[in-house]
């Protein structure tokens, strides 16, 4: 048996960041996938020698665990399951936050955990002027206290050898009797706990914290009933803002790119089936796709540098008197706001919301944002209709793109509210939280997690989106007869023809209706399955441009306006539907899902389409 | 005495309990008390909305906890001398 060894501590305290230290860049971080199990594992080399296995735990405050998440924890802690418990117990403590995160120390060594602790975000607290006695506190919490900080990554090394050292034979075993979780939840127990935290702090602190005086300025306007609703606000306009001028070059790049290498391939391919796979099918398909990389790669960062400097949380809190009028609670915006990157890890985030209906609607709304592969969609249909003007200084496509993240954002919450008519409720959900210091974002950490969004999209138009291009591209060039294929007589057509009258009434004739399908597969696809149906491939230099102008010539506005529509409400891809049934455990939840998500969008499409036809 | 939710803003209190029926405490109870809202602690409150239902802001051991109203009404304090 090799050393297993598990990261526990206080939500943020940084033990995700100290894994990836001493796992190491070049080693695969897998997410194991089952119902109730939320945790990382990876195997962390010292000296070049696997020396084990890591476990990255969702955070707790003690063994008393009150949401989804906190229970994964608790429940490896205390072996509910037949997993093999570690053999040593990292402790990550906080050390600008000892007074708290002193708790769960003392909890685990009553009980006997093998404990080695490590003194995070050490560089912040000397900063501020902390000074303490570690060896005293060493021998109070009877473990060996390594000081760390993930951020420069000190005590990384001296962490590794350790655990290089230790033996990985003792298995943990820990006495505990069915009365332990009634303790846990005593008055009584948890004063004591925490009598015996101020009694070791009182030993051993020579020269306490000074207070964060930033955190508290900035909270001020950040947080101020008007200035920071109106910030919130302006903070929200200027993302989608920077997803559109930002993005702008760089997909002019991708663009000239795909175009050059159809051009350029083109004549070396003698056989014209196969070049018309690789230019018409791959190129035109996946290069369709990737244009909008950027896009997707600038959500990402601006998510991420809101999470890190700590302002997602201050969100939710502004937020979370509006949200509990419409029935869902504040902590329902963190997944709301990170389901704008993908509705999958917006549904894994609501493990946060510890009420199982409010969690339930929200995990339900979800697909109503706007997920990342639906900005492709978006952005053709927009240039294709929007004129690129400047109003007060801001771009009014951005402006409508924004408009239309809104709408999705607000149809959510209008949702979220019906369903809480018809899912009554017992009790009301915590807000109850910590809102964390304000933290200047480590560069090198936004640009490593756009780049990783960057690759896991980059894999996906490699794969599925590959195959279906393909697939797409297959339907429209075949029956040939005599070597030429038309559209009108393809396999796709036929297919659209069969769903045309379900549509007809939105205006979506065959050819958008044969785009939609492989939709189910991925949104973003929708883009390359038009250009195809459109054979827009010769010039995918100006495929964005090429793309609106055919769209507006062929359908006119209320039929593209429709479209968008759609896409607001339209049913999600398959994988969110996955993700549902594994997180309800049953069939149930998605098929209520895809159900009204579809008679949403088919009726504000019609609406859409009749108005717009009324008044034109 | 008075429950966290009506008291002076930015004065120094300190908490006399969290409002428990039974010596065992419910989740949001057991929450409030992890977050440090134990006997004799110090806490301020910080911000107060008497609009836009905005939560409340306290300040606890130099760290800012956000409550609900109902989560504030659960805790009693009194001013310091």
């Amino acid at each position: 048996m090799s050393l297993k060894v598990a990261l526990v501590g206080m939500p943020n305290v940084g033990k995700t960041a100290l894994f990836n230290k001493l796992t190491g860049s070049f080693q695969r971080v897998a997410n194991f996938s089952g119902i109730t199990v939320e945790k990382k594992s990876a195997s962390m080399k010292y000296q070049g020698k696997v020396i084990g296995e890591v476990v990255d735990l969702p955070g707790i405050y003690s063994l008393d665990a009150t949401t989804l998440d906190e229970k994964v924890t608790k429940d490896f802690l205390l072996q509910k399951q037949k997993e093999v418990a570690a053999n040593l117990f990292v402790l990550v403590l906080d050390a600008t936050n000892l007074d708290r995160s002193l708790f769960l120390a003392v909890q685990l060594k009553k009980l006997g955990y093998p404990l080695l602790i490590a003194l995070n975000l050490i560089d912040e607290a000397r900063r501020r002027g902390l000074e303490i006695d570690l060896d005293k506190l060493s021998s109070k919490l009877g473990a060996r206290i390594i000081p760390t900080s993930a951020a420069t990554g000190e005590g990384v090394e001296e962490l590794k050898r350790y655990l290089f050292n230790s033996s990985d034979d003792g298995k943990v075993e820990i006495e505990l009797t069915p009365g332990h979780q009634k303790l846990f939840r005593s008055v009584e127990y948890v004063s004591d706990v925490f009598n015996e935290v101020d009694s070791i702090l009182k030993d051993v602190v020579i020269s306490p914290l000074k207070p964060d005086t930033l955190t508290q300025r900035v909270d001020r306007i950040l947080l101020h009933p008007v200035w920071g609703v109106i910030s919130l606000i302006a903070i929200l306009v200027l993302t989608f803002q920077l997803i559109f001028t930002w993005a702008a070059p760089l997909q002019d790049g991708v663009e000239a790119f795909f175009g050059l290498l159809g051009e350029g391939l083109a004549p070396l391919i003698g056989n014209d089936i196969l070049r018309s796979l690789i230019v018409d099918g791959l190129i035109s398909g996946v290069g369709g796709v990737l244009v909008f990389l950027p896009q997707i790669m600038i959500l990402f960062l601006m998510i991420q540098f809101l999470e890190d400097i700590g302002y997602l949380g201050r969100a939710t809190f502004l937020l979370d008197g509006l949200m509990k009028k419409l029935g869902l609670p504040g902590k329902a915006v963190l997944p709301l706001l990170s389901s704008h990157a993908c509705a999958i890890p917006g549904i894994m985030a609501t493990r946060v919301i510890d009420n199982p209906k409010d969690r339930l609607i929200t995990m339900l709304v979800i697909p109503l944002t706007t997920c990342s592969a639906r900005l492709p969609v978006f952005a053709v249909l927009i240039g294709a209709i929007v004129p690129s003007i400047s109003i007060l200084g801001l771009n009014l496509q951005g402006l409508v793109l924004f408009a239309l993240y809104a709408i999705g954002f607000v149809s959510a919450l209008l949702v979220a509210f019906v369903f809480k008519k018809y899912l009554p409720q017992t009790s009301p959900s915590m807000l109850l939280m910590e809102l964390p210091p304000y933290r200047i974002p480590k560069i090198k950490n936004l640009i490593m997690v756009m780049l990783n969004k960057g690759k896991i999209f980059l894999k996906k138009a490699g794969g599925i989106i590959l195959i279906i291009s393909m697939v797409v591209w297959a339907l429209i060039s075949f029956p040939q007869h005599n070597g030429e294929a038309t559209i009108e007589d393809s396999y796709a057509a036929m297919i659209g023809r069969t769903f045309e009258p379900v549509f007809k009434p939105l205006g979506f004739d065959w050819r958008i209706t044969t785009a939609l399908i492989p939709a189910i597969g991925a949104r973003e696809v929708v883009v390359s399955a038009l250009s195809m149906v459109f054979a827009i491939d010769e010039e995918v230099e100006n495929f964005e441009e090429s793309m609106s102008q055919v769209l507006v010539n062929e359908f006119g506005i209320g039929t593209l306006m429709a479209l968008m529509v759609w896409f607001i409400f339209a049913p999600q891809c398959i994988s969110t539907f996955a993700i549902l049934k594994r997180e309800t455990q049953s069939y149930k939840w998605p098929w209520v899902m895809v159900g009204y998500t579809f008679a949403l969008a088919y009726f504000f499409s019609f609406l859409v389409k009749s108005i717009i036809e009324v008044w034109f | 005495m008075m429950t966290l939710d009506l008291a002076p803003l930015n004065k120094k209190l300190i908490i006399h309990g969290v409002q428990a029926d039974q010596t065992e405490l419910g989740p949001v109870e057991s929450r409030l008390m992890h977050l440090g809202f134990i006997k004799n602690e110090p806490v301020t409150l910080i911000q107060k909305a008497p609009y836009f239902q905005i939560p409340i802001l306290v300040e606890i051991k130099g760290r800012r906890i956000a409550l609900s109203l109902e989560e504030a009404k659960k805790v009693q304090v009194e001013e310091a001398l």
